[in-house]
């Protein structure tokens, strides 16, 4: 399933639907509002993969769901210029995760500190136990949660939700220059962690991820 | 491997998958989220139609006079339909609107609107079964999209009937007691009664001549809330058309609740007109706006096919109305009365449709 993908259970795709770009598709929904579904079929995989990393699986179904609403009834201000409607998506969603700060910062410390992650619990029947076993996984977590919310929203936009710098500026807002340097701050903060923690430096010669994927694959 | 190549496997274990039901549900059921439920209730409605089986009926005989005449008696008859058609049971009117009802109208909304676009005037088959008087009755009928021309199969032949006939006396009739009081109206008042009559999605049966008379049509007749005339001036937008439905006015204010007539109004004019596809999306959106209105997912047509039913609220007198849809499709398929929101009392299934060339012309 990729965030373009079909779901087989919502109404038949409007003729077009799969030719439109997201413009097309909210500038439509302006006089059809149920073609607003299009969005949420193309983005909401996605967007539901990202909340749930960060608050989990728990708080991430109202989320969504809000994410998508709150783009609805913002559709007559979306700007038609932007063929993609992706990165206005993970910026409400970002914004709107903004609720959950606490307790996403609690369940980075829980891992942190205990190595058990209450957030991918739910999903242990489909992971390796040499991954869950990972020893980076505390330092990550213990550096994101020291990390200033608006660092740490600007890092996992872009590793989490895989958008580009200027996507980033887009969905928070911001310029792209200021989406670099969060981003280096952010970064350096990571390495430090994980320095700290004792691990091999990032790129050293010690961590065999090749072996932990095969592990995942078999 | 980098510090954001390894933070890139965090929780790597989320999967991508299809948004939750739960998400997809509050998504749907907020798309539409109407302050029009809050309007509705501050706006008492007027409206100026009943139950479709409550109206009168139409006869043209000869071509030259229009007959109106009351009539119950298409609600005769307490009969259930094939193997007992039994559906479910609606919750008492004026109820909150369910996220599934809406949702639901949503997905048939979705469907209607990628039907084709047809002109008033062209012409289309149907091949109906009809439940009433505790019979079962096929006919074809052809009308165009406005419906303003009709035509039937009687004896192997087919008919061709104009609803308001160019010329000649035309007579309306109306049943008062058990008298029928008639009048001779003119063309111009006939033409406004005209594209209020039930012949398009089509409740009618031909007269065979009798008696050296002409051919005779009879069909369901009532007012239909909004003119197939009328259609393109409706609001485009879906605020401004909940607002219009729920603004229209008419005699028999306070007849029914609210949530029934505008359920009777759309139910009217889905079964009755071949509307542009935008507006009948909307009208079923406006469907799932209804509060009391529920969905049967194992409604039963009078041609005794499944479908997905959305049922009116209750009557005064308990009974019910219901809007089927194909649950694959979710294209119309029949609509269904039903006395004690149980039994079928009348019923109409659309066993074939189609676009053709003209009167008398076979699919």
């Amino acid at each position: 399933m990729t965030e373009q993908g079909q779901r087989p259970d919502l109404p038949a795709r409007p003729a077009g639907g799969d030719a439109e770009d997201d413009a097309a598709v909210i500038r439509r929904s302006r006089n059809e509002p149920e073609h607003f579904a299009v969005l949420f079929r193309r983005y909401a995989p996605g967007v539901q993969r990202y909340v749930r990393r960060r608050i989990g699986a728990g708080a991430a179904d109202d989320v969504v769901a809000e994410t998508f609403l709150a783009a609805f009834h913002q559709r007559s201000r979306y700007d038609l210029e932007c063929e993609s409607a992706r990165p206005w998506l993970y910026g409400i969603a970002t914004n709107l995760m903004g609720r959950h700060r606490r307790s996403e910062v609690q369940q980075y410390r829980m891992l942190a500190r205990t190595g058990q992650d209450p957030v991918t619990e739910p999903f242990t029947d489909r992971v390796d136990a040499a991954v869950s076993a990972e020893g980076q996984r505390g330092p990550l977590a213990a550096a994101l949660a020291r990390l200033p919310a608006a660092h740490r929203d600007t890092l996992l936009l872009v590793v989490w939700g895989d958008l580009s710098y200027h996507e980033a500026a887009t969905a928070l807002g911001i310029p792209v220059g200021t989406v670099r340097s969060r981003m280096n701050r952010a970064r350096t903060s990571l390495r430090r962690s994980l320095a700290t923690a004792g691990e091999p430096e990032p790129d050293g010669p010690h961590r065999d991820w090749s072996a932990v994927t095969r592990v995942k694959e078999s | 491997m980098n510090e954001t190549e390894l933070l890139a496997r965090l929780r790597e274990e989320v999967p991508l998958e299809d948004a939750s039901a739960q998400a997809e549900r509050l998504f749907l059921a907020g798309l539409f989220d109407p302050a029009g439920s809050a309007r509705r209730a501050r706006h008492p409605m007027a409206r100026w139609w009943g139950r479709p089986q409550l109206t009168g009926r139409l006869a043209l005989a000869g071509g030259l006079s229009l007959a109106v005449a009351a009539s119950a008696a298409a609600v005769a008859g307490l009969v259930g339909g094939p193997g007992g058609v039994v559906t479910g049971v609606p919750q008492p009117g004026g109820g909150r609107v369910a996220p599934a009802v809406r949702e639901m109208a949503y997905r048939v909304a979705a469907a209607a609107r990628q039907q084709p676009q047809v002109s008033p005037g062209q012409w289309v088959y149907w091949k109906e079964a009809r439940l009433e008087d505790g019979a079962m009755r096929h006919f074809e009928v052809w009308t165009t999209a406005d419906p303003r021309k009709a035509a039937f199969v009687a004896n192997g032949k087919v008919y061709p009937v104009d609803i308001v006939p160019p010329g000649g006396q035309i007579t309306s009739c109306t049943q008062v007691g058990s008298r029928s009081v008639c009048k001779n109206i003119s063309h111009a008042e006939a033409l406004k009664e005209a594209p209020k009559q039930y012949i398009g999605q089509p409740q009618g049966s031909v007269i065979p001549p009798q008696g050296g008379g002409g051919t005779g049509f009879t069909g369901e007749m009532g007012p239909i809330p909004v003119a197939y005339a009328d259609l393109g001036s409706l609001p485009s937008s879906p605020e401004a058309l909940d607002q219009y439905l729920a603004d229209l006015k008419g005699p028999d204010v306070g007849l029914d609740p609210p949530a029934i007539r505008e359920f009777d109004a759309i139910e009217n004019m889905i079964t009755s007109y071949v509307m542009p596809p935008q507006l009948t999306a909307e009208l079923y959106r406006a469907l799932g706006d209804i509060p009391g209105v529920t969905v049967d997912e194992h409604a039963v047509d009078v041609a005794g096919r499944p479908g997905i039913g959305f049922i009116s609220p209750a009557y005064s007198d308990g009974s019910t109305s219901e809007i089927i849809v194909n649950p694959q499709t979710y294209q119309l398929t029949g609509d269904n009365s039903m006395d004690d929101g149980h039994t079928v009392s009348f019923g109409n299934a659309i066993l074939s449709e189609a676009l053709v060339s003209g009167p008398g012309v076979q699919p």
